[in-house]
C-alpha cells in the first residue's frame, strides 16, 4: 500500500500534502505551483499525484488517501453529503479558474451538415429510430454534463431522450472517441485540441461561450468530521 | 480519529492556498503562456505534445475548421475568478441538483454552501500572501523552469538552453499510466513533426 506509512489510520499526520490532479487545463495551478517552487516558498512539502480520471480523485479524496486536489466543484457537495461515495468533510479556500473546456464533434457529423446545436438538433431527429448518437463527458456531476446539456437543449435535443451520454475518464476520452465509439464529447483541454489539430474532428463551442465564467474546478480540501 | 487537513493543518493549509493563488497569477498571465505549456507538457503531468496545450493556453484555438480568439478560453487568476462567494457556491449547487435524482433534493440543502464555499479562508490566504509580500518573504527569486525532455516549439527556440535543475523536481510523482500515455499514443501525441497538410481535413 503505496500511501500506508503516512495515512492517517494509525494516527499520525503526513508530513506532506498528498494532492491529487487530472492531466487537463483546469489543474494547471497546482502543477505551476510546484514547478515555481512556490509550495517550497511557503514552506511547505507537495505531493502531486496524476489521476487518470475524476472517479479516481473522488474516491481516493473519500478514502483519505489525498489530502486535497484540483477536484469538480460538485464534489464539495457530493463528498460532504455522501452521494455515491463514503462522506466527508470537506471546503474550498479558493476555485482554480472558469471554464476550460470545450465540445468536440466528429467529422461525420460535420458532413452530415451540423455546423452548430440547431443542425445537430435536426440530423438526430433525421435519425431518430435508426440511430443514436453517443456523447462523453467526464463526469456525472460536472459543468461539462451541465454544458453539454445546456447546449444540446438549445438545439432543441433531450440530453436524456434524444441521444445517449455516458462518463468516461478525462485522459480516455479522445482514445475512446479515435476508436469510434463516441460522436462528440465535452471535455477539458487538450482533449479537444488533440482531435481538432490532428484533423479527427472539430470543436462545436467552448464552454467559456455556453456560459461564461461559470465555475469550474476547486482546490478541495478535507476538513474531517468532528 | 481521521485527519482534519483543512482545520487540524490550518496553518498549512492556509500556506497552501498562498501557493496556489500566487500561481493562479502566473497562469493568468498571457506572457508565462508559452512557458505553462512547456511546464504542463512534460511527461509526469500532461505527457503530450506542446502543441496540444497552446491551441487553448496561447492560441489562436484551432477549431478544425478555422480559428479562433482564445483570450477567454480559460481564466486562471484567483483575484478575478477563485473567490468561493456563495453565489459561485449556489450555481454549483443548482448544477448538482440539476444532475441528480429528484429525490436527493432534501439532502442537497442551501446551507451546506456556507460550510463548503469558505470565502473567509480565502481572504485569510489573501492576507498571508500580502504579509508575505511586505516581509519579502523569500528573497530567492522562483526557480526558472527547465523543460524537462519536452519537446521544444520549432518557432520559440530560446528555451533550448540548458538551466538549473528545480529542486521540486526530485519530488516524487506518482503516475497511474493509462494506456493512451504509453503504447496506444496516437502518433501526433508522439512528439512528432506536425504536419498541416493533415488537419483542416473538413
Amino acid at each position: 500500500m503505496r500511501f500506508a506509512k503516512s495515512k492517517s489510520r494509525n494516527g499520525k499526520l503526513r508530513n506532506h500534502i498528498e494532492l491529487g490532479f487530472v492531466a487537463t487545463i483546469d489543474c494547471a495551478i497546482v502543477i505551476a505551483a510546484q514547478e515555481l517552487g512556490l509550495f517550497e516558498k511557503y514552506g511547505l512539502t507537495v505531493r502531486l499525484s496524476r489521476e487518470v480520471g475524476w472517479a479516481t480523485i473522488r474516491e481516493k479524496l473519500s478514502h483519505e488517501e489525498l489530502d486535497a486536489a484540483a477536484a469538480h466543484a460538485s464534489m464539495l457537495f457530493s463528498i460532504y453529503c455522501g452521494i455515491g461515495v463514503v462522506r466527508r468533510s470537506c471546503l474550498t479556500g479558493m476555485l482554480l479558474g472558469a471554464h476550460g473546456s470545450a465540445i468536440t464533434l466528429s467529422n461525420e457529423l460535420w458532413d452530415l451538415g451540423v455546423r452548430d446545436a440547431a443542425s445537430l438538433g435536426r440530423i438526430i431527429r433525421q435519425h431518430k429510430g435508426s440511430r443514436v448518437f453517443v456523447f462523453a463527458v467526464v463526469l456525472g456531476l460536472s459543468s461539462q454534463n451541465y454544458n453539454l446539456r445546456q447546449w444540446l437543449r438549445s438545439g432543441g435535443i433531450d440530453p436524456d431522450l434524444d441521444v445517449r451520454v455516458i462518463v468516461i475518464p478525462s485522459a480516455l476520452v479522445y482514445e475512446t472517441y479515435q476508436g469510434g465509439h463516441l460522436d462528440g464529447y465535452c471535455v477539458a483541454e487538450p482533449w479537444n485540441s488533440a482531435a481538432s489539430l490532428s484533423g479527427n474532428g472539430w470543436v462545436a463551442i467552448a464552454t467559456s461561450e455556453i456560459e461564461p465564467r461559470h465555475p469550474e474546478k476547486v482546490l478541495f480540501s478535507a476538513a474531517g468530521f468532528r | 480519529m481521521l485527519q482534519d487537513f483543512a482545520e487540524n493543518r490550518e496553518e498549512e493549509h492556509i500556506r497552501m492556498l498562498a501557493a496556489m493563488i500566487e500561481a493562479s497569477q502566473y497562469c493568468d498571465a498571457p506572457g508565462n503562456r508559452p512557458e505553462l505549456v512547456r511546464m504542463l507538457a512534460q511527461p509526469r503531468y500532461f505527457d503530450v505534445d506542446q502543441r496540444l496545450l497552446a491551441n487553448a493556453l496561447v492560441g489562436p484555438f484551432e477549431c478544425g475548421y478555422g480559428r479562433r480568439d482564445a483570450n477567454q478560453f480559460i481564466i486562471y487568476d484567483g483575484f478575478k475568478v477563485g473567490r468561493p462567494t456563495h453565489a459561485r457556491g449556489k450555481w454549483v449547487l443548482d448544477m448538482v441538483r440539476t444532475l441528480s435524482a429528484s429525490e436527493l433534493s432534501p439532502v442537497l440543502r442551501p446551507e451546506i454552501i456556507g460550510k463548503v464555499f469558505r470565502d473567509d479562508i480565502f481572504e485569510k490566504a489573501v492576507a498571508f500572501v500580502r504579509a508575505s509580500e511586505k516581509k519579502n518573504f523569500s528573497t530567492a527569486p522562483p526557480a526558472p523552469f527547465v523543460p524537462n525532455g519536452a519537446s521544444i516549439i520549432k518557432h520559440d527556440e530560446r528555451r533550448t538552453e540548458t538551466l538549473p535543475a528545480l529542486a521540486s523536481q526530485n519530488m516524487p510523482v506518482t503516475c497511474p499510466s493509462p494506456k493512451i500515455f504509453s503504447e496506444a499514443r496516437p502518433a501526433f501525441m508522439n512528439s512528432k513533426l506536425f504536419d498541416p497538410a493533415t488537419t483542416l481535413s473538413v
